[in-house]
């Protein structure tokens, strides 16, 4: 299994961010570095379906979304979760029901692995809280709850250990890293500093 | 150049006083009638004197409660909880800012008082000094309305706070699958994230529903059936504006997360039809109200029904950006439904 981006165009109006971007990445977390406004949680925001590309195409298990399709096909987004660095944008629901409603939309979450990595990210007492009374960390949680629970090959972590105490960071590291071993999915991940997960390919953003 | 220029312009003036003058006395007369309800209604029967002073206390505090997540942000609600402030003193704060956001209405009824005085109708007169103290009282009950508004914000915040504490098993919890409508539109309708939210838009549909049944039923014969169907339409059409507006700047939020989930498809239309709904709601009643009244009107009432139909359904297809057609839609919506609606009080 293997994430192929071939020839990327996108632009910000004038600002000209990816001209032909071409990369490949394997099963296995691939770090995506570079400096501010390179473009790392653009290209992150691009393979996820929140933008569309100028140009190019992105194909990765039999299934290709590519410049020219209205939205990512449907197939596409079911193979991919997007945690991006902001909160969700619903602070009107719970944890638990921003958790339900995002793992209702993908339809094949085991519902004891969601528990299992609310539980290990200190989630459970605070399920009942709605997202817009939550902290920071919790909010992220949320989303990186989603992350290693749903079923995905390609999984999209922008600035995934921002926010996050100690002890779930751990567990972070531990579960992509345990992921990475056996090769289940291929992991793109936007970070500052460097991660601690065994890093297979590194992707430098020229600014 | 400039001395002609001036020149001319000296000239203009008789011809400018004579414009703006009576603009500016109108002007004047119409600022006075804003005192007239309260003043008027000591010299009513008492029924009627009562629902004439509360419906103006009520109409005048409408801002406060129209403001008050501006005038009271959530975030500073929070921040009020934790500061060791005694509630009469929060109570008097409030109170304060009720007064000090309805301190132009004070100077408008000061303003309508000075006018009466000048002219000293002999109803007034006659109603001398307790129309002065229904003025005043009508006021004071408006800042305290006010007041109430912003306490129910802040309470409001509060409540959702303990609601967020209350116990259930994480089973249960985790268990619920919220849908699109449930989780993008109805939930954050009725949690307050959208302005206007679910219980505001209720009530002006009930307004709405109010206007037909008074329309219908005849309640007021003096006011003709053309202006009843302007009111109804023209508040039907403000709520269906708004609601888009607010609409369309919550899914512009959504818009790039949705578009990555694999089930959250249907969901620009769907929010389409949830445009419409407040609309449909009031036009439905009205509809059934003339049905009943009127069944002889089988004709203009199909045409009215068609109206109000078409109506939600073009505003909420035509971006709110887009100004200029918003406008026209206004014009063009309002007129028909104006001129079908007169049509059938006939």
């Amino acid at each position: 299994m293997e994430l192929i981006i071939d020839h990327l165009v996108f632009a910000y109006g004038q600002r000209w961010l990816f001209e032909g971007f071409s990369a490949r990445a394997g099963t296995g977390v691939t770090w995506v570095q570079g400096a501010n406004g390179s473009g790392k949680s653009t290209l992150l925001r691009l393979l996820a379906g929140a933008l569309a590309p100028l140009h190019g195409s992105f194909e990765l298990a039999d299934c290709r979304h590519a410049a020219g399709d209205r939205v990512a096909p449907r197939a596409w987004r079911q193979q991919t979760f997007w945690g991006l660095s902001d909160p969700p944008p619903t602070p009107w629901l719970t944890i638990a029901e921003c958790l339900g409603f995002v793992a209702g939309s993908y339809g094949n979450v085991d519902a004891a692995r969601l528990r299992e990595q609310v539980d290990a990210l200190g989630l459970t007492a605070a399920l009942a809280t709605p997202l817009r009374e939550a902290s920071l960390g919790q909010q992220r949680k949320t989303l990186l709850a989603l992350a290693l629970a749903l079923p995905v090959k390609l999984l999209l972590l922008d600035e995934p250990f921002n926010a996050l105490d100690v002890a779930s960071a751990r567990h972070l590291s531990e579960t992509l890293a345990a992921r990475a071993a056996r090769g289940e999915q291929v992991i793109l991940l936007t970070s500052h500093v460097e991660p601690h997960v065994p890093v297979r390919d590194t992707w430098t953003l020229a600014s | 150049m400039l001395r002609e220029l001036l020149r001319s312009l000296k000239e203009a003036v008789p011809i400018l006083v004579g414009v703006s003058g009576p603009i500016f006395v109108a002007s004047f007369a119409l600022l006075a009638w804003a005192g007239v309800p309260p003043m008027k209604a000591v010299t009513l029967p008492w029924r009627s004197g009562v629902a004439l002073w509360l419906a103006q206390a009520v109409l005048a505090a409408w801002p406060l409660w129209a403001l008050r997540r501006r005038l009271l942000p959530e975030p500073w609600c929070v921040q009020l909880r934790c500061l060791p402030l005694k509630a009469r003193a929060l109570w008097w704060s409030d109170v304060a800012v009720s007064a000090a956001v309805l301190s132009p209405l004070a100077a408008l009824y000061v303003l309508s008082m000075l006018v009466f005085a000048l002219h000293r109708p002999a109803w007034w007169v006659g109603a001398l000094p307790w129309s002065l103290v229904s003025l005043a009282g009508s006021w004071i009950a408006s800042c305290l309305l006010g007041a109430g508004a912003l306490a129910w914000q802040r309470r409001g915040v509060a409540a959702r706070a303990h609601r967020a504490r209350r116990a259930q098993s994480a089973e249960t919890l985790l268990g619920t699958r919220p849908g699109q409508v449930v989780a993008l539109l109805w939930w954050p309708a009725w949690r307050d994230a959208l302005t206007p939210g679910a219980r505001s838009l209720a009530a002006g549909v009930a307004a709405a529903i109010a206007l037909a049944i008074a329309w219908t039923q005849g309640w007021w014969p003096v006011v003709p059936g053309a202006a009843w169907a302007l009111m109804f339409s023209v508040l039907a059409i403000a709520l269906t504006e708004r609601l888009q507006r607010t609409m369309e700047s919550h899914l512009a939020t959504l818009a790039p997360w949705l578009a990555s989930l694999p089930g959250a498809g249907g969901w620009r239309w769907r929010a389409r039809v949830a445009i419409c709904v407040p609309m449909l709601l009031a036009g439905t009643a009205a509809v059934l109200l003339v049905l009943v009244s009127r069944p002889w009107r089988g004709l203009p009432l199909a045409a009215f029904a068609l109206g109000l139909a078409a109506t939600p359904a073009v505003l909420a297809a035509v971006p709110s950006s887009n100004r200029e057609a918003h406008v026209v839609l206004w014009a063009v919506c309002a007129g028909l439904l104006t001129a079908i609606g007169s049509e059938l009080w006939n």
